[in-house]
């Protein structure tokens, strides 16, 4: 009987899992087709800078690279050479091609993040227990005046600010670029801080809920010691909000570290991002969004199997 | 008339709050609580300050005193000057201007389309439903600042631009709140009364509907507005927001960090007005989600 429901759980999970890579394909198709046209209707163009480049030389480069085409020839072109996974060569690094820049650019951010999102709930889930079970008190308050002071300083006035104290005042920290792993410190607190703001008053807020309950007044009467209460039996649920907004956290993740790349010169994807879009690199610009929501689509997924998975009354659909 | 929901179950056994309708009952919360009251004041005198810009201004925002260069804070110019020799405080008031600004016509865009999105999907219900909540989730899975980027790089970076990309990008959670909220009330027996008493589909939703919903609507637009401020500082950052010669908080603050080791008030002041507003508007929201919710009318 038991063993009968959840093999029918595990065949509906994947089930699950299959519908929404399903759907996410036309997804993609669209993120690939809009961005397409929007940067080919935008008046402008990757050899039209300011350096003047003699109009013969400019027609054999935008021969080389069949921007003389029609567009809808252009569109066939881009599409199959997606099906084959190749996002194409950059205009602004004639050397690299897109999958060379993203290989080379995306660890980097992927370190940058994970390493952020570790240390945001390090900080941002103990500080909202600690202001639910002293709820009202001043430390409450406190708790989350300091957690809310938190989301009101945006990142690009935090990152000098720790740059400014560590490493030119204190010394401890290298105040840029990438590859020691002192170098990863003050970019991924940086990245980090408003990201535990969040978690802390998701938390809160569901332990207030949750610390009212049944099962926790139970916990407490079969003579739990608070900290076990606390830690085992109500954190559990406590961290449902926190898992569903990790998806989006890893979306905010990913785009907030351009920021951060920026002020730390960080070799990240999201610098290369805003460098290629600010110079027209049309395929550059195309293959990072791609890449991005294919990211992010996946990690959603991941998000929402995992939540389904904590949380067994949730049905699948 | 309007029947709120909120006032049905009557939990309060406190007689001077129970015979307090739902907005006094609101009010009074927030009146009685003095970090709510003081983030109110402070949030009101930038406010004011901002739309009284070109009056109380000191100086215009783009004279430019090239012999004064960036100056220390003094009597002259409060918060000092900028390399360029401009009054600072004058250019925090006029780009408080913008910055407020873009952060509520963002919010009253996100307001109309997410409003309008999630009342029709939730009222209609059904297959409707399905396909516009399944078009959210969608959406929700795209890198929209990347495409808000786009957006402003490859048309222009102009104020307007700014307005509808980011506008355009924080709907989507409104309209899963409306539409909640529309599920939960659409079957409600003065829904049926006035349906039953000839009420058009249009009216239900703005006579009865709207009205109702209007606690949740307004505590998640108050906590989009500081959500848009930040993004357009965020924007600015890259070199995308505001241009020059005008100026919002977030180009100040961006150009005073490149100076920050030599001129810190620079990047002092605009953060220090950023920071007040963003921080009274998001603890100004919290406190009025708690105030409206009615699980805690009974303390």
């Amino acid at each position: 009987m038991v063993q009968g429901s959840a093999v029918r759980r595990r065949s509906s999970l994947t089930k699950f899992i299959l519908r929404r890579i399903v759907i996410s394909i036309p997804v993609i198709f669209l993120v690939a087709t809009t961005t397409f046209f929007i940067l080919r209707l935008a008046p402008g163009g990757p050899f039209l800078s300011e350096r003047a480049i003699p109009p013969e030389i400019q027609a054999n480069l935008q021969a080389k690279y069949g921007l003389d085409q029609p567009l809808l020839v252009q569109y066939g072109r881009y599409l199959s050479s997606l099906l084959r996974l190749d996002l194409g060569p950059s205009y602004k690094y004639p050397e690299r091609t897109v999958n060379d820049i993203i290989r080379e650019g995306f660890p980097v951010s992927l370190q940058l993040g994970l390493a952020a999102l570790v240390i945001a709930l390090l900080l941002g889930i103990p500080a909202g227990v600690f202001a639910a079970v002293k709820h009202r008190a001043v430390l409450d308050r406190l708790t989350m005046s300091v957690v809310m002071l938190g989301i009101s300083l945006p990142t690009f006035v935090v990152g000098p600010m720790l740059i400014f104290v560590f490493s030119l005042t204190l010394y401890w920290f290298p105040p840029a670029l990438w590859g020691e792993p002192s170098q990863l410190v003050l970019p991924a607190i940086t990245l980090a801080l408003p990201y535990s703001v969040y978690i802390a008053r998701l938390t809160r807020t569901e332990m207030l809920e949750i610390l009212d309950q049944d099962y926790i007044r139970t916990a407490r009467a079969k003579g739990a010691g608070e900290f076990r209460v606390l830690w085992r039996h109500a954190l559990n649920g406590g961290l449902l909000p926190v898992v569903s907004f990790l998806g989006p956290a890893v979306a905010d993740l990913t785009t907030g570290s351009i920021v951060i790349e920026k002020i730390f010169a960080i070799p990240g994807l999201g610098r290369f991002f805003v460098e290629s879009a600010f110079s027209r690199d049309y395929t550059t610009v195309m293959g990072t969004v791609l890449f991005y929501s294919v990211l992010l689509i996946g990690a959603n997924l991941v998000v929402d199997i995992l939540y389904r998975v904590l949380d067994p009354r949730i049905e699948y659909r | 008339m309007k029947i709120r929901v909120a006032s049905i179950p009557q939990l309060a056994p406190d007689p001077v709050i129970s015979s307090l309708s739902p907005r006094a009952v609101v009010w009074s919360r927030l009146s009685r609580d003095p970090w709510m009251m003081t983030c109110a004041i402070a949030l009101g005198a930038v406010l004011l300050s901002t739309i009284l810009a070109p009056w109380i201004a000191p100086y215009p925002y783009d004279q430019i005193e090239l012999r004064l260069g960036a100056s220390a804070p003094s009597w002259n110019h409060w918060m000092g000057t900028d390399t360029l020799g401009r009054d600072l405080l004058s250019r925090c008031f006029y780009g408080g201007q913008i910055s407020i600004a873009v952060g509520v016509v963002g919010t009253l865009v996100s307001l109309v389309i997410g409003v309008l999105y999630g009342s029709i999907s939730g009222y209609r219900g059904g297959r409707t439903d399905e396909l516009m909540m399944r078009f959210v989730d969608l959406l929700y899975s795209l890198p929209y600042l990347f495409l808000v980027i786009i957006l402003l790089v490859f048309f222009s970076s102009s104020i307007l631009m700014l307005f509808v990309a980011l506008g355009l990008v924080q709907w989507l959670t409104m309209a899963r709140i409306v539409r909640g909220q529309v599920l939960s009330l659409k079957n409600a027996e003065f829904i049926q009364a006035a349906r039953v008493s000839g009420t058009n589909d249009i009216g239900i939703l703005f006579r009865h509907l709207l009205p109702n919903m209007a606690g949740p609507i307004v505590v998640y637009a108050t906590l989009t507005v500081p959500s848009v401020i930040l993004q357009e500082a965020f924007l600015s950052f890259l070199g995308l927001g505001v241009q020059p010669p005008r100026s919002s908080w977030g180009t100040l603050i961006s150009d005073g960090a490149g100076v920050m080791g030599l001129f810190p008030w620079l990047v002092f002041f605009p953060a220090i007005a950023l920071a007040v507003v963003l921080f009274a508007l998001n603890f100004l929201g919290d406190g009025l989600r708690d105030a409206l919710d009615p699980r805690q009318r009974h303390d």
